[in-house]
């Protein structure tokens, strides 16, 4: 029979057909499997994602600058929702979560497995809603970012959106950590999007982001921001900036910046300044001419490759002549014959110019390297700053760059720098994050202290650390002088320069940068005040000297660094009141500067009248001596209008009332609390005013 | 006619039990995707195989007397359907018949399988091209029929019966070589005036299931098809464990796509062993086609052999992407009476030529 003989070609057919059905089942149901199962659960499985709580940052000591609560978000499955109810539902939310009905219809009626009603809502609004039990309407926990200390350090924390998601400062830089792994919710639903009746969700718990401990210290944070929120008042300033380091490890203590904003409502300070940059930590990421406090880094060079030493004289007769340009000292009629030691106590530009000519460029750049300039320091934050170098240095620019003028340097490169003099030639990475743990309190990260680089030997930076004593206990730093304490530091008043080339000649940035105690140092402070606009001049040894006083001082007793009594205070002269009546204003303030007295200017007029303290008085360097202006007294009989003197003490009251030719007749001491004649009233020049002083 | 006891010694038993228990298989994975669906097969499994079991009584041979009458009803039935048909998937296939809607298009293919097999044992030395026309017009008519319905699919399974007890028989490679050339040269032709619209669409589904075009003819039911195998994975996701048909994503789950259902809930394996049950019983299909007494019972147990082949392999085929949908059901699994009596038709055929393979000595 024919079938027979064509049995074989059937076979081959039927076991190609078979084949090809194996092959192509084990293609998909093997191979694509596993791909396939996806597709499938993701097809009934719906999934509500449950937010993880996000890390904790703690303070040094433990206090918590950053929290999360939980807050419950309202959740629509518009699947579950039915069609013609799902109207009535929209208004009910609507009406509870004050929001426009049509929009909320909108959201619940979308085509998606589920959609935000709104996030993070209020408990009791979320108790309102709860109690509906509307369908389709349900609700997940979500973590709300909260900031127990407000503007506390700010800039340095940051803030969390609205998905917790880290956008600016520490927030932004250890998102990863502090974030935690999502949860979820799962459940199956038919091909409907209808749960499944009795089919059990399952759960899978968020992980909570970790905790980071930083090496900022809230007390310490809080006398900076004090300080630097009288520097804004007092100063009128356009900004400032602090910084706080430990200069033996590089951990950041403390450091602000004004303006600042509450990243609790981290909106509303763009509002009010208009531009976000209110959120950029100027610390790390502003950059200006550095001023004087550059000088450190020509002195170090300058010892350590012994083209100067301490006692080296240098004659400043006003300028320098650098490639046919003058370049003039600060104080034009210059400051004579001095010692390196003074020229670095006069802050000197001439004498700097000399020993950075001597140096040259390229030592100059080297040194700059070394101190860590041009370079990120590398913390542990978002939006760090490089600066500006030069790119190509000539005789002029080698010439300003020596007493700090040219680069663009941030605050904590200057920190930096200041840190490896105070801790005997190493540069440190400054770092805020000293620990990460879990939520069990396991360490899952310990920041060690980094060496950079060796800027210079231990020996050097000791010599320069007294030179820079030196400017505290006699030169241009007086106002930093802490009673008790051997303090280091440098002032400098940088200019700005103007976009086109040149400079402002208004704008100022006032800095001080030092560490106490000399012999221990504990603390390095950096202090910049941009653009003061105040009465009290705009020099850095006026406007952040004082400043860096308040601070370290509050600091160091904090920190129990006990006062010394073998410290340079002994070696500290009280300094006698110079006579400044007849004076102009300019003419005294010159006056008391050089002698590393404060002036504060009362009244209006050509010449000083009276000042108090006395002249002869002997005063502790960096008090405040204050100046009567007026004109010549009235000339008894004239008559004269008696001023207000309530308030002031008797001292002052009878400066006032000398002023226009009255005497005073004072009854108690103290205060004043009451006068007669009463203010306003025109009595002939010469006439006794009665004054009543209480304690 | 008395019937001799004897014959049951020579009862393909192995094949009979093998298609049993496709059937039952049938009835566990249909439970999963339809239970009323269920409950309606069990009637059409009971009677079907007991009118197998009457069958028996008959020789096969008797047929021979009825050959016209046989065919006659099935052109009756087929146009029938056209005249009276009822609409299911797009197309008129059902007809109402007692109280019964039937599918002659089913049974339609062993009444040709019948008397095809009739024609090639009188007429089974074909030497011209007229002898070849006159064998395609005894398939072709019914088949055209088929195809009017419009009912493509099963159209193509009269083709395959007709190409394949012609190649049995063993026409000339020439005639063959021919038919195909012809095949191949009529498909412009159909796809451009007899296909409609959505036939060529449905064809062409399989190429790329997931495009947005091809979503309502096919492409949806066949994702879901290949998402459902897939998940199936190599050991299946448990009796009644398969999300895919147990929460409706995937449509006609008791029918054309039963076999879906197995692979996702018995996976690989399973898809596996249900082959190899129908490799067996085409095994033993082609051991009574090689030995039946006459070329009359032969080439009926290759038409049979041919149908459940290729049955097989578009059903299966369909279901994991390598062919277009048709509505051509699995074999035995299918769900619906027209479908399971019809192939119970076809195994009584083959019981019936296995059983009475010798002339009764004695």
């Amino acid at each position: 029979m024919q079938t027979r003989r064509r049995i074989g070609f059937a076979m081959m057919v039927f076991m190609l057909t078979i084949g090809a059905l194996v092959c192509r089942l084990a293609w998909i149901q093997l191979i694509k499997g596993p791909e396939l199962t996806r597709r499938a659960v993701a097809q009934w499985m719906r999934e509500i994602p449950v937010e993880p709580k996000r890390g904790i940052i703690y303070d040094s000591k433990g206090n918590e600058l950053a929290i999360s609560a939980s807050a419950d978000t309202v959740v629509a499955l518009p699947a579950q929702i039915p069609k013609e109810k799902a109207p009535e539902i929209a208004a009910e939310l609507a009406r509870i979560l004050n929001k426009n009905a049509e929009d909320v219809l909108k959201t619940i009626t979308q085509k998606k497995a589920a959609v935000y009603v709104a996030r993070k809502v209020d408990p009791e609004v979320a108790r309102e809603i709860r109690e509906l039990a509307l369908p389709g309407i349900t609700f997940t926990e979500e973590s709300r970012r909260y900031y127990p200390y407000g503007n506390l350090a700010s800039q340095v924390l940051g803030f969390a959106g609205v998905d917790s998601q880290g956008l600016y400062g520490l927030e932004l830089q250890y998102d990863e950590y502090l974030r935690g792994k999502r949860g979820y919710l799962q459940y199956p639903t038919d091909n409907q999007g209808q749960e499944i009746p009795n089919a059990t969700p399952t759960y899978v718990p968020p992980q909570p982001g970790y905790n980071i401990h930083l090496t900022i210290d809230q007390v310490i944070q809080h006398i900076v921001e004090r300080e630097l929120d009288n520097l804004m008042v007092m100063h009128n300033a356009e900004s400032v900036t602090a910084i706080v380091m430990d200069p033996n490890t590089g951990k950041i203590l403390a450091m602000a910046n004004r303006p600042d904003f509450d990243p609790n409502n981290y909106m509303a300070a763009v509002e009010e300044y208009g531009s976000q940059s209110v959120w950029q930590n100027q610390a790390i990421s502003g950059g200006f001419e550095p001023g004087s406090t550059f000088k450190v880094v020509t002195a170090t060079a300058g010892l350590e490759k012994g083209v100067v030493r301490e006692d080296s004289v240098y004659y400043d007769k006003g300028y320098e002549v650098v490639a046919g340009h003058r370049i003039h000292c600060w104080r034009r009629t210059g400051h004579g014959q001095e010692t390196f030691l003074q020229v670095m106590q006069n802050s000197c530009n001439p004498g700097f110019i000399d020993v950075g000519m001597k140096l040259g460029a390229d030592t100059m750049l080297e040194y700059l390297q070394k101190f860590g300039f041009g370079q990120k320091t590398g913390i542990d934050l978002p939006g760090e700053a490089v600066g500006v170098m030069f790119n190509k240095v000539g005789p002029v620019e080698l010439a300003t760059l020596s007493f700090g003028q040219g680069p663009s340097v941030t605050p904590i490169q200057q920190a930096a720098a200041m840190a490896a003099i105070a801790n005997g030639g190493k540069l440190m990475q400054p770092y805020v994050v000293e620990r990460i743990t879990d939520q069990d309190g396991n360490i899952i990260e310990q920041r060690e202290p980094r060496v950079v680089q060796q800027v210079t030997s231990p020996e050097i930076a000791q010599r320069v650390a007294l030179m820079l004593e030196s400017v505290v206990a006699e030169g241009g730093g007086r106002n930093a002088y802490i009673p008790g304490f051997r303090v280091a530091g440098k002032t400098g008043t940088a200019q700005v320069p103007k976009p086109g080339g040149g400079y402002y000649p208004d704008k100022y940035i006032a800095s001080f940068s030092g560490f106490a105690p000399v012999d221990d140092p504990k603390i390095v402070v950096f202090i910049a005040v941009h653009n003061p606009r105040g009465k009290y001049g705009y020099y850095g040894s006026q406007v952040a000297g004082p400043a860096f006083k308040s601070m370290a001082e509050d600091i160091l007793y904090y920190l129990d660094v006990r006062p010394q009594s073998e410290a340079t205070s002994g070696k500290v002269q009280a300094i006698e009141v110079p006579d400044l009546v007849g004076m102009t204003s300019t003419e005294a303030l010159e006056r008391l500067r050089d002698t590393g007295l404060n002036i504060r200017i009362d009244g209006q007029g050509a010449k000083i009248l009276d000042q108090t303290p006395r002249a002869g008085v002997k005063v502790p360097p960096g008090s405040t001596v204050i100046v009567h202006m007026g004109e010549k007294p009235p000339s008894a009989g004239e008559p004269v209008q008696v001023p207000n003197v309530i308030g002031l003490s008797l001292r002052d009251a009878s400066v006032k009332l000398s002023a226009v030719g009255l005497q005073v007749q004072a009854v108690g001491s103290g205060i004043a609390i009451s006068q007669s004649p009463a203010p306003g009233t025109v009595i002939p020049a010469g006439s006794m005013v009665r004054v009543e002083f209480k304690p | 006619m008395r019937f001799d006891r004897k014959l049951l010694k020579n009862l393909d038993w192995q094949l009979w039990l093998t298609m049993l228990l496709i059937s039952a298989i049938g009835l566990v994975v249909l439970y999963s995707a339809s239970a009323y669906h269920m409950k309606r097969q069990i009637k059409w499994i009971v009677l079907g195989n007991v009118l197998i079991a009457v069958s028996l009584y008959f020789d096969y041979r008797s047929l021979t007397k009825l050959i016209k009458p046989i065919y006659a009803v099935n052109v009756a039935l087929l146009l029938a359907v056209l005249i009276f048909g009822e609409e299911g998937g797009g197309a008129q296939r059902w007809v109402s018949l007692a109280g019964f809607q039937l599918q002659p298009s089913e049974f339609g293919k062993i009444f040709v399988i019948i008397a095809f097999a009739y024609y090639l044992e009188n007429y089974s030395k074909f030497t011209n091209w007229k002898d070849i026309f006159k064998a395609g017009v005894v398939v072709g008519f019914p088949a055209l029929l088929v195809l009017v319905q419009p009912d493509l699919g099963t159209a193509l399974v009269f083709v395959a019966i007709f190409f394949g007890m012609l190649y049995a028989v063993g026409t000339e490679l020439k005639f063959l070589a021919g038919l195909v050339g012809l095949g191949i040269l009529s498909i412009p032709f159909m796809w451009k005036f007899v296909m409609k619209d959505y036939q060529r669409m449905r064809l062409l589904v399989f190429l790329n299931p997931e495009a947005p075009q091809y979503r309502s003819v096919g492409g949806y039911q066949l994702t879901q098809s290949l998402i459902a195998v897939g998940s199936g994975r190599l050991l299946g996701r448990g009796y009644l464990q398969g999300t895919q048909a147990g929460r409706n994503f995937l449509p006609a789950q008791h029918t054309d796509f039963i076999f879906s259902v197995l692979a996702e809930e018995f996976g690989f394996i399973g898809a596996l062993v249900l082959i190899g049950l129908f490799v067996f019983m085409m095994y033993r299909m082609l051991h009574i086609a090689l030995n039946a007494k006459d070329l009359f019972g032969s080439m009926m147990v290759i038409g049979v052999f041919v149908l459940t082949l290729f049955q097989l392999f578009i059903n299966i085929g369909m279901t994991i992407s390598i062919m277009p949908i048709t509505g051509i059901p699995l074999p035995l699994l299918t769900s619906g009476g027209s479908a399971y009596l019809s192939y119970c038709m076809a195994m009584a055929l083959v019981l019936n030529v296995g059983m009475r393979r010798q002339k009764i000595l004695f």
